[in-house]
C-alpha cells in the first residue's frame, strides 16, 4: 500500500513538518508532569500532551461545538493527511474512501465526563451528547461527519495489536476493490482515572524528571495523540513510501534487525518481553520514539509515520547518534511486541 | 462480484431468550417475552426503560466480567456444534473477532466513583480491565495465537465482526475465525439511551405505528467461521454460509441515520454485489428494527425501496431487546436457523402498520421461500452493515 499522505497530532506539533522536525530535536514535546496520589504513595508521570490547533483551518466553528477533543484530534489528523496528499474529497470520492481507526482505550475522556455529570448531578442529568462521544466509533463518527466519507468504516481495538488489525482492514478493502483509498487513523487520549491507574501500578516511586526509564516502565511517560495515513493501492503515487508486509509473528522477529536499515522499537509495558528490548537495542539500528512521544497502545501508527517521513526526507528520524542518510533502497520497519508475547511488523521501503 | 463463500460450521447463542441457539430458535417461534426492569443494577430515571436481561449467566473462573463468561458459554456451544478440535490446528491460522460496546472500555462506575471521590482504590479494576478485552480473553483462553481483535462500531459491531472474519478468510490471514459479537446489560448505556429518550417504558414495539423505542438486552453469539477447503477436509457440519457483506457510513449525524438510508442503501447494494444475488433473491431481511421511531421509520422505507411491497421483514429484538455489540451476531446466528428451518419468527410487540413507513414487519410464524437472506445493522456514528447469509 502506498502511503499518500500522514497527519499528525502529537506532543512535537500538529503536521507533518512540525512532526519531522521534533523527530530531528528541533524542539522539545509538550510535556507535563502530574503528581497522583497512590496507594503506594506519591507517583509523578509525565504527560506527553497533544492540541487540536489548526483544526479551525479545516472546520468551522460552529461545527466543532459538540465535538470533544479527541473526536476532533482524529478529525484534524484525519484533514492533515488529506491536505499532506494533495487530494480533495469530491463526490465520488467521498464514497471511494474507508476509514479504519484503531485505538487501545477509546473515548475515555467522554466517558467520565458522562459519568462526572451522573456521580455529580444523579442519574437524571446522563449527558446524551457525552454518551455519543464516547462509544469508541465517535471517533470515526466524527472524522465521517467533519470530511463527508461515506465509504466502509472499522473501529478496532485490541491494545497494542489495534495498529495492525486497521492496517490489514485497510489492506482488504484496498485488494478487493471496496475503496480507493483508506483514511488508517491511530491514537490515544489521556485522563485522571487512566494515570491514576498506571501510577497506582507502579512499582516504586516515579519522581518528575526522570527522563531515563528502563524499557519496562516505559508506560509512565503517557502518550496522547492521534495519526492518520492516507492509503492507496500500490503505484497510486510513485515515489511514495509503501508498506509492503504486515505480519504478526509468535516468534521474536529477530532477523528484522539484519533485513532492514532501522527499526522503530515498541517494546515497552510492565508486562512485555524486556530481555529482547537490551538485545535489540544492542544492535545499533534500533530506534525509539517514547522519548519524544510517550508510549500507549497504538504509538506503532506514530512510528510508521516516522519512518514514512524518514523515507520521504532520505535521511533517518529520531536519530539520537546523528542523522543517518538513507540510501535509494533502504527499508525500515516497525516493531510493536504486545503483552501476548506476540510481534507486529509492519515493513517500509521507498517505491 | 461474486466472492468465495464462508461457511459457518457452529454457533452458539446467550441471550433473553436463554442459553443454546437452537433453543432460541424455537422460544423466537413460540414467541413469549419477559421484559422487565433490571435487577443487574440500579437507576434514578424520570421513566424506566425496560430490558432483557439473560437469565442465569454462571461467574466463569477466568472470565473477568459477565460479557466474557456469555462469550465462553456461547464459544462452548459452536465449538462443539462444529465439531473443531482446535489442538489439531496451528494456532496461529485461527482468529477471534468479536464485537462490542462496552466490553473493552474502562467504564467500571465504581472505581470512577472512588476515584472521582478523592479515595484511592487499588488498582485491580485496571489490571481486571487490561486483561479483559473480549477477543484477547477468548484467544488466551483457547490457546489461539492468530489476530484477536474487537470490533467496536457501537450497535453494528458484531455484524461488522462477522464482516471482517470473513474478510479475514477470504484474503488468507486464517483458516477458521470465531466470530460474534457481545455485551452485557450496564448501567451507562442504560442511562445514555435514557437521556436519548430512546428508550420504552413498554415492551418494545419494532415498526408499529405506536413504537415509542427500544428495549436494552445484553448477550453474546459466537459463529465458526471456516474456508470451504478448511470444512471440506474435516468433513465439518455446515450450517450456513456468509455469503455478502457491505458497510457503508452515512455522513450524516452522529447518532441519528440518514433520514433517506443513504449508507444502509449502499452497504446493501455492496453485500447483495459480492454474493452475487439480486433484491429479488433474498427470501427475508433480518432487520435492526430497534422500535425507535427514527431507525424504524428509515430503515422500514429503505427496505421497501430496495425490496419492495412483498418483502418479508423481522425484527427479533422484541424477543431479546438490543444487545447493542451482541446484536448483530445474535441476529446472523437467528437468520441461519430460520433459513435452515424454512421458518421466520413472528415480530414481537409489532400490532399495527405505521403509514409512514408502508411495510409491515413478520405478525405470525412464516414459511422461508428461498435460501438468503439478508442480517441489518445501523449505528450511532452513521454505521449501516449488511450480511447475506445463505443455506448451506
Amino acid at each position: 500500500m502506498d502511503i499518500l499522505g500522514i497527519g499528525i497530532v502529537s506532543p512535537l506539533g500538529n503536521g507533518v513538518e512540525a512532526f519531522w522536525q521534533g523527530l530531528g530535536g528541533g524542539h522539545a514535546p509538550a510535556t507535563a508532569e502530574h503528581r497522583l496520589e497512590t496507594p503506594q504513595g506519591p507517583r509523578t508521570l509525565t504527560i506527553f500532551e497533544s492540541a487540536d490547533s489548526g483544526l479551525e483551518r479545516f472546520v468551522s466553528r460552529t461545527a466543532l461545538r459538540r465535538m470533544d477533543a479527541f473526536g476532533r484530534w482524529a478529525l484534524l489528523a484525519s484533514c492533515l493527511a488529506l491536505e499532506d496528499a494533495g487530494v480533495t474529497l469530491d463526490d465520488q470520492a467521498k464514497r471511494r474512501t474507508g476509514l479504519a481507526l484503531a485505538t487501545g482505550y477509546g473515548c475515555q475522556n467522554a466517558t467520565y465526563s458522562f459519568l462526572d455529570d451522573v456521580i455529580d448531578h444523579g442519574d437524571k442529568c446522563a449527558s446524551p451528547s457525552n454518551f455519543a462521544n464516547s462509544v469508541a466509533n465517535a471517533l470515526a463518527s466524527q472524522t465521517s461527519l467533519g470530511l463527508g466519507i461515506q465509504g466502509p468504516c472499522q473501529t478496532l481495538s485490541a491494545f497494542e495489536q489495534s495498529p495492525m488489525h486497521a492496517l490489514w482492514c485497510a489492506r482488504q478493502w484496498l485488494e478487493n476493490r471496496a475503496v480507493d483509498q483508506v483514511l488508517v487513523g491511530f491514537g490515544d487520549e489521556s485522563c485522571g482515572l487512566l494515570e491514576y491507574a498506571i501510577a497506582a501500578t507502579a512499582q516504586r516511586p516515579i519522581t518528575a524528571g526522570e527522563k531515563a526509564l528502563p524499557w519496562n516502565e516505559g508506560s509512565f511517560w503517557v502518550g496522547t495523540g492521534f495519526a492518520a495515513l492516507l492509503l492507496g493501492r500500490d503505484g497510486a503515487k510513485p515515489g511514495s513510501p509503501r508498506l509492503d508486509s504486515l505480519e504478526q509473528l509468535s516468534a521474536p522477529p529477530h532477523q528484522a534487525f539484519a533485513e532492514h536499515r532501522a527499526v522503530f522499537l515498541q517494546v515497552h509495558g510492565q508486562l512485555g518481553p524486556g530481555s529482547l528490548h537490551a538485545g535489540w537495542s544492542a544492535l545499533g539500528n534500533a530506534l525509539e520514539t517514547r522519548p519524544l512521544l510517550g508510549t500507549m497502545p497504538t504509538s506503532q501508527g506514530f512510528d510508521l509515520a516516522a519512518a514514512a517521513l524518514s523515507l520521504r526526507h532520505g535521511c533517518l528520524r529520531p536519530a539520537p547518534q546523528g542523522e543517518a542518510r538513507l540510501q535509494p533502497r533502504d527499508s525500515l520497519a516497525c516493531l510493536q511486541a504486545d503483552t501476548d508475547g506476540q510481534f507486529h511488523l509492519a515493513c517500509l521501503h521507498k517505491d | 462480484m461474486s466472492a468465495l463463500p464462508v461457511l459457518v460450521t457452529g454457533m452458539g447463542c446467550v441471550s433473553a431468550l436463554g442459553r443454546g441457539a437452537q433453543a432460541s430458535h424455537q422460544r423466537l417461534l413460540a414467541g413469549g417475552r419477559a421484559p422487565g426492569l433490571p435487577t443487574l443494577f440500579g437507576a434514578d430515571c424520570k421513566e424506566y426503560g425496560l430490558v432483557f436481561e439473560a437469565p442465569a449467566v454462571p461467574a466463569l473462573p477466568g472470565a473477568g466480567s459477565r460479557t466474557n463468561a456469555m462469550v465462553f458459554l456461547a464459544v462452548e456451544e459452536a465449538l462443539a456444534q462444529s465439531g473443531l478440535e482446535l489442538a489439531s490446528l496451528h494456532s496461529t491460522r485461527v482468529g477471534v473477532c468479536l464485537g462490542t460496546t462496552v466490553g473493552c472500555s474502562l467504564n467500571d462506575e465504581v472505581f470512577y466513583r472512588y476515584f472521582h471521590g478523592k479515595e484511592m482504590p487499588g488498582a485491580d479494576s485496571f489490571v481486571r480491565y487490561l486483561s479483559g478485552n473480549p477477543a484477547q480473553a477468548l484467544a488466551r483462553r483457547l490457546g489461539i495465537c492468530g489476530p484477536a481483535v474487537c470490533v467496536s462500531n457501537a450497535c453494528a459491531s458484531g455484524t461488522d465482526a462477522l464482516g471482517l472474519a470473513r474478510q479475514w478468510l477470504l484474503e488468507g490471514l486464517c483458516d477458521v475465525v470465531l466470530a460474534g459479537g457481545c455485551d452485557e446489560l450496564c448501567r451507562m448505556p442504560y442511562l445514555g439511551f435514557t437521556s436519548l429518550l430512546n428508550t420504552s417504558p413498554e415492551p418494545c414495539r419494532p415498526f408499529d405505528r405506536a413504537r415509542r423505542g427500544l428495549n436494552l438486552g445484553e448477550g453474546a453469539a459466537v459463529l465458526i467461521l471456516e474456508t470451504a477447503a478448511m470444512a471440506q477436509a474435516r468433513r465439518a457440519p455446515v450450517v450456513g454460509r456468509i455469503s455478502g457483506y457491505g458497510n457503508a457510513l452515512d455522513a450524516h449525524h452522529a447518532t441519528a441515520p440518514h433520514p433517506e438510508g443513504r449508507g444502509l442503501k449502499a452497504a446493501t447494494a455492496r453485500a447483495l454485489d459480492e454474493a452475487g444475488l439480486k433484491p429479488q433473491d433474498i427470501a427475508f431481511i433480518n432487520a435492526h428494527g430497534t422500535a425507535t421511531l427514527a431507525n424504524d421509520l428509515v430503515e422500514g422505507r429503505a427496505v421497501l425501496e430496495t425490496f419492495g411491497p412483498g418483502a418479508v421483514l423481522v425484527s427479533t429484538k422484541g424477543a431479546t431487546g438490543h444487545a447493542l455489540g451482541a446484536a448483530g451476531a445474535l441476529e446472523a446466528a437467528f437468520t441461519l436457523m430460520a433459513l435452515a428451518d424454512g421458518r421466520v419468527s413472528p415480530t414481537l410487540g409489532f400490532e399495527e402498520i405505521d403509514p409512514a413507513i408502508g411495510l409491515a414487519p413478520t405478525s405470525a410464524v412464516t414459511p422461508v421461500k428461498g435460501s438468503a437472506a439478508l442480517s441489518n445493522s445501523l449505528a450511532f456514528g452513521g454505521q449501516n452493515s449488511v450480511l447475506v447469509l445463505q443455506k448451506p
